[in-house]
């Protein structure tokens, strides 16, 4: 073997200690980076855990997917805590790869949201705001918690994904555009339609619940 | 109705967005004051995003979730990175006869089954309910005392077989009233209990364990070359530390923080 035959040369010996020290100290050294590593993530994402979880259902439907989601969502920001710049938004930066990996990995097939025509859905929209009275319309809390939840749920993923980002989430649309590899117009076209659908379904639970006039009571 | 089109349409989503610079903003806002059709859209607009973030609420994580996340990134940890053990020969010929001996030992002496691997028991869970009963003096203490050696004495009395080390808190406010032996995870427990002067609770354990009987979803602090596995169950707040073979344990429904802060203080290297 090579390092017996240095081992007959003096100095050779001495080489291979220098090099075992050196390796050590290089070992040493890593361990201690990594360990300090994995504090600064638990520090800067465990606590945003819940935040995750909470999205994570919304996107996902059921505990279980979302408990699956989650748990990728934060094994992938360990493997990407290096691209992460302390001090920066990082209840932003992990949702971003949640969304991301919810688009590419579960839900790549359903997210084309185009179920109805731009001119459709302008269209029920400019009828439901004109069947609104306008003092009706300034009551913040006039569409029950529980109907908003399930017309959200209703939408398309495309749409229901960009109103979370967006609206719920405060992503910048470069944000929400980089999550799900589509141009930012992309994104602002798709919120602005999502955000009218929701309104008229809205506006269909008031109608036929009777809080709106046409009702049933 | 399709005059809203011809008005301020497009930027009625990044009105109500709060993505537009102030110049913009009062553009449009002097648009909507004279414009019904566009104030009747925007009004639309910015009430279905209220409406969305009004009834969009965090749920509770549950337990097992963070459980098996902090898991995952455990395995993540062991895996993901190269395996980097020091070169020392003879450490490693140390370990090899260390391992001979210990499985002939296997073999000639049946030991009992260790604490972690018998029990299934959430610790944090324990010690969040040991605290609980000792709040509403459904547990009281055996010896009552504030003197930090009288309550180590009684402990040794009491026939708790490891040192216990009751520690003085005054500085920090919380006055030591005494102890029990206890029984945790099926172990013999030295148990105190401190009380600030509005009646705030500290109680501390002392048992023999590893943090391996810890369960997990903890939330891993180290400071000063210990590590401190903090846990929540309900109001109460638990923070572990090993100190030798013993495991401590404060327990308190104060703030997470002011606990862990409480275990820096006093966990003593061994």
């Amino acid at each position: 073997m090579g390092a017996y035959e240095m081992n007959s040369w003096g100095h050779r010996k001495g080489s291979a200690r220098l090099f075992i020290a050196y390796y050590n100290r290089r070992v040493a050294h890593r361990n201690a980076a990594d360990e300090e590593r994995r504090m600064n993530f638990e520090a800067a994402a465990i606590p945003l855990m819940k935040t995750v979880y909470s999205r994570a259902i919304s996107l996902a439907g059921t505990r279980e997917d979302a408990a699956d989601l989650t748990q990728d969502t934060y094994l992938r920001a360990f493997r990407a805590f290096d691209t992460f710049t302390p001090g920066t938004n990082c209840r932003a930066w992990l949702l971003t790869i949640l969304y991301s990996i919810f688009v590419n990995r579960y839900h790549r097939k359903q997210l084309e949201p185009e179920s109805m025509p731009v001119h459709e859905i302008e269209r029920l929209f400019q009828h439901a705001v004109y069947q609104e009275t306008e003092s009706r319309s300034d009551d913040p809390h006039f569409w029950a918690s529980e109907d908003v939840a399930r017309a959200l749920a209703r939408l398309r993923e495309g749409f229901r994904t960009v109103i979370l980002m967006v609206d719920v989430d405060e992503l910048s649309y470069e944000e929400a555009a980089q999550a799900l590899d589509v141009p930012i117009g992309t994104v602002r076209s798709r919120l602005s339609r999502a955000r009218r659908i929701l309104y008229t379904e809205l506006q269909e639970y008031a109608r036929r619940t009777g809080f709106l006039v046409g009702g049933e009571q | 109705m399709n005059g809203v089109s011809s008005h301020v349409r497009d930027e009625i989503d990044d009105l109500v967005g709060g993505r537009l610079d102030s110049e913009a903003v009062r553009r449009i806002e002097l648009h909507l004051a004279s414009c019904e059709p566009c104030r009747r859209e925007w009004n639309a607009v910015r009430r279905t995003r209220e409406a969305l973030r009004e009834s969009t609420k965090e749920v509770e994580l549950p337990p097992e979730v963070s459980s098996r996340v902090i898991a995952a990134l455990d395995r993540e940890a062991v895996s993901g990175s190269v395996v980097r053990t020091q070169f020392r020969v003879w450490a490693w010929a140390a370990a090899a006869a260390a391992a001979l001996i210990a499985g002939v030992s296997l073999l000639l002496v049946r030991s009992p089954a260790p604490i972690e691997a018998s029990r299934q028991v959430d610790l944090a869970e324990q010690t969040a309910r040991d605290f609980r009963l000792i709040r509403s003096s459904e547990t009281p203490l055996q010896f009552r005392s504030g003197s930090p050696a009288a309550v180590e004495a009684f402990f040794k009395r009491a026939g708790v077989s490891f040192p216990t080390r009751v520690f003085d808190l005054g500085m920090m406010g919380y006055r030591l009233e005494g102890g029990l032996t206890h029984r945790l995870a099926g172990r013999p427990s030295a148990l105190f209990v401190y009380r600030t002067a509005n009646g705030k609770l500290l109680v501390c354990q002392m048992f023999e364990a590893t943090v391996a009987s810890l369960p997990p979803g903890s939330m891993i602090r180290k400071h000063d070359g210990t590590r401190f596995y903090r846990f929540e169950r309900g109001e109460t707040t638990t923070v572990f530390w090993p100190e030798g073979s013993v495991l401590c344990v404060l327990a308190s429904d104060g703030a997470p923080d002011e606990v862990l802060q409480l275990a820096y203080a006093k966990a003593a290297k061994v």
